[in-house]
């Protein structure tokens, strides 16, 4: 049972009152712990439906996921909520920050629901967020910072736990430029010394080339795998450009 | 969910509280009490018993009439628990997580059933394209090589080679793959160039071929169609009379101005008993039993048809003749007599 | 096609609106309900002395039904308010859809209509049934007969409803058509997106106004108990009562600040679960919700007063109609004026006169009671009076007014009748009896100074230093102002009495109600006494010897009466208030759970199980409805003193289960009204959720 993540023959169909569509088709992936794995795909190919099964936000129709060894479509919700809570850590595209409290108690929320001992929790919470490189707001609110440190907040309140798995929903979907270096740089950094594994979903080929591998996803299906090797991103980049123009333009709209 | 069902499932709780109600009535009326208390009593438990009922109808009809719905509209019923929202009561959440469960081990067989039939299939294909190459490599070298023994064994060959294709055309056939591509083919042309494929075979067999086929042009796909005329002519040669061996092509309109292609031979026929199962699968009748046959080709046929929305139909009198009629186009579905059709 | 968009509308967002339209059933409800009972009570037999009670409680409920409407009326505006902010972001949508803002409005205007037309109708229906169950409560409060109970549907309440909530109906169809008609497009769309900023309070800021703030409301209440001498004018009184509501409304603006400052230095609490989340969702609310949660608190502060007020006075009621009215009746004939007494003008030979049958009465004791020109209050209270006179001269009318006199023996059987405290008298002593309030200060003060008088030549003793508590009329409420109880062997003579007495029972064929309404209602009047009822010298019936009687059929009715009409218009308004507060409550704190369905949201993904989540919700909607009721409750243990005082409620009675009773009927209510919310918000912020996990 190696592997970190291991996702065996994932199918999902979505339905609601009149129609049922298949967003993941047969799908199966794994992730060793330590790596930077990045899913790349249109809007509609299932990613964000990929993502949402592994982190046990929803379940799947059929196929089995794996974290750390344990099968989680067979966790029932209480043992769901303490193993998201133990092993996983989430970064959303829309920050998801809880406006009435400031950034250090945002990050600390996450060790408190926990338990984590009330001492430890301010000390913890600080330590993630000069890894972030944002101690200098831990006092401020949400709205008087900038969407760049909301979503490095969002970060450090991922990995404050210590989570086996960091998964990331488009992070650099709602920043600017500037700031999407910054929080890429922070991740790789995390990746690279805390060897945290990373899982990231995105549409970004720019994005996309921080990771160390690239799968491609459309249609709910994977089909093609890049691995960074020795390379630098620049030539990773592209890469990853290629098989994108190869699918007839930009990945951003559906073929 | 309809409230007579609800009411007769829940008779006894009413027939209970009903006659509880009556007691109180009675009680309090022994007691004494002023005929316009009885009306509140009554009023007030009655009102609240079936304020009761009502909520829980009402609560469960929602979920029940939408599960019920969506059950009858879906195609594929194991994936209602996709469309399933879970319900407030106790009941509807039990019945709601047996159902993910249950599905789910059940889509999880359906998966692996796919994947392995899948998986089976894609290495017989490939494995088809693979013997391929020997049989058309060895097919050359014969070529080359001309003489009585060099036409039999290509004769063989070519025999080995239509057996390889049934197995390809077979899968395509079970499972619908839709990669056929319908387009207006010349009949001729296609005639013209299966008789030309099978030359050898029926050179050998000392049949005389005639084509009577305008300049018909039909929708079909075009490999598939030359498949099919292809397991026709062996069967043909297969089942062939003594001398004289004939095959002839010709068309025809039917009453609905659809075109019909026949090939008829002057073999064995087929016994008016066997007749109607010919194009059943891994059908053989007493002629398949005289020579050993898979009984595959013309059920292959008759699926391949169905696809393409052809019509497959045999006539026959037993040693005299055998017409096999493809029908492009839809045709009604009508037998007759001592005719069959398989689709 | 606008119809029947409204139409789907209203299906489609039934969950929001059912919210506002319970509230709006509610309203009408109540209003019906209330004003049907004059209607109600009309089909009531009850004695006349009910009866006027009655009619007094019936009017006295006309006259609150217009502030009670006011209230309602408050509430449903408010309730439309929630929802329009609801919707705002779908009329939105319509405009950019290229609706006029004119076709928008008729739309909300169908709605509003519907609606409106919807609960006016089930409210009047469902108002109809209670008020069956409501003229039963009220015919058990007067003890009426109940075998004359009767459907009945009060058509002018059906009327004046309607017409009070059609008037506050077109104020809410006015204020929607003014906020679609004036909001700019883009405002409509982003309502929903919650505000992002936080008022934030500076602790030290918050703290002194705190501080402040109980530094006022224990000025206040200090002046209405302690002090209350001090309080002469209205205008002394009002200051208080603004005092009051500005401390109540410092303290909720202040308490979020320093409150929060000081647990985010506890660890132990604050980094504990989510009760940082907790805390920081209270404060950034209750700062935006000061004026809210004053006027709740004032409306609960208001409830419990009315209703523990109300709850005492018929238990003092009780408890004095108990103490007051021990015999059947009680009569006393003043002699008439220039007439000398004797036996024929005793109160049994004037019934005996007139015909009455003394086959009636069961006499349980006849005295008379005597009147010397020597024995004056002022003699009586010496130089206490002399003191008084010289503060105020125009105390000379009490000073020369003559005490009642009664033999010792008479006294005693009273008593013994009665049941109040027997006098011990030695040879050449005397006691004063008194039960009048201020009138027992008096004489007190007098008997410190002075306690010696002088009757018949006799220098008498006080036997007692202060007054003894007892009476001879039965009456209502204590009117004894003043009896000099002496040794029976005074000297006084027949030119001494002042007036005859008889206390009787009722023979049991005469103890009904019949009867009672014989006597209390104008029979015994017209047959005794007719002819003395008009006068040309101007004096009084009294003085013309009529006979007075005193019956305890009549103190039970009044008192029943005009404590169960207390106790009726306390449950009236206290009912409405509390609806009213906790329905805003309610309102609000669903309103505020549909914005923050995002948090819960993040809160589960970030690894919160279900009860957590509750649990955090339920702390909250805890604080929210529960520091009103505190801040209420703090108030209210002066503000029922006050009323108290104000009623004429001394400590005579045991105040406790009637406060017991109240606070259980609040904390029915108010808790009701919280448990539905909290129930309604968990179910909001459930929904929302996710399908998370296998497994129940």
């Amino acid at each position: 049972m190696s592997g970190l993540l291991r996702v065996e023959n994932l199918v999902k169909y979505y339905g609601n009152r009149s129609s049922l569509t298949k967003a993941l088709n047969d799908i199966s992936l794994n992730v060793e712990e330590g790596e930077f794995t990045a899913i790349m795909g249109a809007s509609g190919s299932g990613k964000t439906t990929l993502l949402n099964c592994i982190s046990t936000i929803d379940r799947p129709t059929a196929g089995h996921i794996y974290i750390d060894g344990v099968c989680t479509s067979k966790l029932k919700r209480n043992a769901l909520a303490d193993f998201r809570r133990d092993r996983l850590g989430f970064i959303f595209q829309e920050f998801n920050l809880l406006d009435t409290l400031t950034v250090c108690e945002n990050i600390a929320i996450a060790l408190q629901i926990q338990r984590c001992a009330p001492k430890e929790v301010q000390g913890r919470a600080r330590e993630a967020a000069e890894k972030l490189g944002i101690a200098d707001v831990l006092d401020k609110y949400p709205y008087q910072i900038s969407g760049g440190q909301k979503q490095r907040t969002a970060a450090a309140r991922a990995i404050v736990t210590h989570p086996s798995l960091i998964l990331a929903d488009e992070p650099t979907g709602a920043l600017d430029s500037r700031n999407a270096r910054q929080l890429l740089d922070s991740l790789e950094k995390l990746n690279r010394e805390e060897n945290a594994a990373i899982l990231m979903v995105t549409h970004d080929a720019y994005t996309a080339s921080y990771s160390s591998r690239v799968l491609f996803i459309k249609d709910g299906r994977l089909f093609h795998e890049l691995r960074r090797g020795k390379e630098d991103r620049k030539a990773f980049f592209e890469q990853i450009m290629n098989v994108t123009a190869l699918m007839g333009g930009d990945l951003n709209y559906a073929v | 969910m309809r409230p007579g069902k609800y009411i007769k499932d829940h008779i006894y709780h009413i027939l209970l509280w009903t006659a509880g109600i009556l007691l109180a009535d009675g009680t309090v009326y022994l007691f004494g009490g002023s005929s316009v208390f009885l009306v509140f009593l009554t009023v007030i438990l009655a009102g609240a018993c079936g304020a009761v009922f009502y909520y829980d109808f009402s609560r469960k009809r929602r979920f029940y009439d939408d599960l019920l719905g969506k059950l009858e509209r879906l195609e594929e019923k194991y994936l209602v628990a996709e469309m399933m929202k879970e319900p407030g009561f106790l009941e509807g959440k039990i019945l709601y997580h047996s159902y993910v469960d249950i599905l789910k081990s059940m889509n999880d067989a359906i998966g692996r059933h796919e994947r392995v039939s899948g998986e089976f299939r894609r290495y017989v294909e490939t494995w088809i394209h693979q013997v391929k190459l020997p049989i058309a490599s060895a097919k050359l070298i014969l070529h080359n090589n001309p003489g009585e023994t060099g036409r039999r064994l290509k004769e063989q060959l070519s025999r080995i080679e239509n057996d390889v294709e049934q197995v390809l055309y077979y899968i395509r056939s079970e499972v619908p793959q839709n990669d056929y591509s319908i387009s207006s083919c010349s009949l001729r042309e296609i005639v013209e160039d299966t008789v030309r494929e099978n030359k050898d075979s029926l050179i050998l067999n000392q049949f005389s071929v005639s084509v009577d086929v305008g300049e018909q042009y039909v929708y079909t796909d075009r490999k598939w169609l030359a498949f099919m005329l292809g397991q026709i002519i062996s069967n043909s040669v297969k089942y062939c009379r003594e001398e004289q061996r004939k095959i002839r092509f010709f068309t025809e309109e039917d009453a609905e101005g659809n075109v019909i292609l026949w090939t008829e031979d002057n073999g064995w026929g087929i016994d008016s008993a066997d007749l109607p199962r010919i194009f059943e699968k891994s059908f053989t009748g007493k002629n398949g039993r005289r020579l050993s046959s898979t009984g595959m080709g013309l059920y292959i046929c008759s699926r391949l048809c169905g696809e393409l929305g052809h019509r497959i139909t045999a006539r026959s009198e037993a040693g005299e003749y055998t017409r096999i009629g493809i029908t492009f186009g839809t045709g009604s579905a009508e037998k007759s007599g001592r005719e069959t059709d398989g689709k | 096609m606008l119809f029947s968009l409204s139409l789907k509308n209203i299906r489609k967002s039934i969950k929001d609106y059912s919210i506002y339209f319970f509230t709006l059933l509610l309203g009408v409800c109540i209003f019906y309900v209330f004003d049907a009972i004059g209607d109600q009570t009309a089909m009531m037999e009850l004695s006349g002395t009910k009866s006027r009670i009655v009619h007094t409680m019936n009017t006295a409920l006309s006259g609150m039904s217009v502030v009670v409407s006011l209230i309602l009326g408050f509430l449903i505006v408010y309730a439309s308010r929630f929802l329009i902010r609801r919707r705002k972001k779908e009329l939105g949508i319509y405009l950019t859809l290229g609706m006029r803002r004119s076709a928008v409005i008729r739309i909300l205007l169908t709605e509003t209509v519907l609606i409106g037309l919807l609960s006016l109708g089930a409210g009047l229906l469902i108002g109809i049934g209670l008020s069956q169950f409501m003229s039963l409560f009220v015919a058990n409060m007067f003890e009426a007969d109940m075998s004359r109970f009767v459907f009945t549907i009060s058509l002018a309440a059906v009327g004046k409803t309607i017409c009070y909530f059609v008037i506050i109906y077109l104020v809410v169809i006015v204020m929607n058509i003014v906020v679609v008609a004036r909001s700019r497009l883009i405002r409509l769309l982003v309502a929903d997106r919650v505000q992002e900023t936080i008022h934030l309070k500076n602790p030290a800021v918050s703290f002194f106004l705190f501080l402040a703030a109980c530094g006022m409301l224990a000025f206040a209440y200090y002046n209405v108990t302690a002090n209350q001498e001090a309080m002469e004018t209205q205008g002394d009184v009002m200051l208080q009562i603004l005092l009051g509501i500005a401390g109540t409304f410092l303290i909720f603006w202040s308490v979020s600040g320093f409150v929060l400052a000081i647990v985010k230095k506890i660890p132990g609490i604050y980094n504990r679960r989510l009760n940082s989340f907790v805390l920081g969702e209270v404060s950034a609310r209750i700062n935006t919700s000061a004026a809210a949660g004053t006027i709740i608190c004032l409306l609960l502060f208001a409830t419990i007063c009315i209703l523990s007020a109300a709850f005492t006075l018929k238990a003092d009621r009780e408890w004095r109609m108990e103490n007051q009215a021990p015999a059947d009746v009680c009569m006393w004939r003043s002699v008439p004026e220039g007439t000398k007494y004797d036996t024929d003008e005793s109160v049994r030979a004037v019934l005996e006169e007139k015909g009455f049958d003394m086959e009636a009465l069961d006499v349980r004791g006849e005295f008379v009671i005597y009147k010397r020109a020597e024995a004056t209050e002022g003699a009586v209270m010496g130089s206490f009076m002399d003191r008084l006179l010289e503060q105020d001269p125009t105390f000379q009318a009490m000073a020369e007014n003559t005490v009642e006199i009664i033999r010792a023996g008479d006294y005693n059987r009273a008593a013994g009748i009665y049941g109040f405290e027997p006098v011990k008298l030695g040879p050449d002593q005397y006691a004063v009896s008194c039960d009048y309030p201020s009138m027992q200060e008096f004489f007190n003060q007098g008997l410190m100074e002075n306690d010696t008088v002088e009757i018949c030549g006799r220098t008498l003793k006080a036997a007692y230093p202060e007054c003894v508590e007892g009476y001879i009329q039965m009456s209502y409420s204590e009117s004894n102002m003043g009896l000099l109880v002496v040794p029976d062997d005074l000297p006084l003579t027949e030119q001494d009495v002042f007036q005859s007495c008889l206390i009787s029972d009722y023979t049991p064929e005469y103890d009904n109600r019949d009867f009672y309404s014989w006597m209390d209602d104008g029979g015994f009047e017209e047959q005794i006494n007719a002819g003395l009822t008009d006068t040309e010298s101007g004096s009084g019936q009294e003085d013309q010897g009529a006979v007075q009687i005193s019956t305890r059929s009549r103190i039970y009715d009044d008192s029943i009466g005009s404590s169960a009409m207390a106790v009726f218009i306390a449950l009236y308004l206290g009912f409405v208030f509390i609806v009213s507060g906790a329905a805003i409550l309610a309102l609000k704190e669903m309103s505020d759970a549909i914005d923050s369905r995002g948090k819960y949201r993040i809160l589960r993904q970030l690894g919160a199980g279900e009860k957590e989540v509750n649990r955090a919700l339920v702390i909250q909607m805890g604080i929210f409805f529960g520091l009103p009721l505190l801040l209420a409750a703090v108030h209210s243990v002066f503000g029922i003193q006050v009323s108290y005082t104000m009623l004429g409620i001394y400590a005579s009675v045991d105040s406790l289960p009637p406060l017991i009773v109240a606070a259980v009927l609040i904390g029915i209510l108010y808790g009701g009204y919280f448990a539905v919310s909290y129930l309604c918000c968990r179910r909001v912020i459930r929904v929302s959720g996710d399908t998370c996990g296998t497994g129940v």
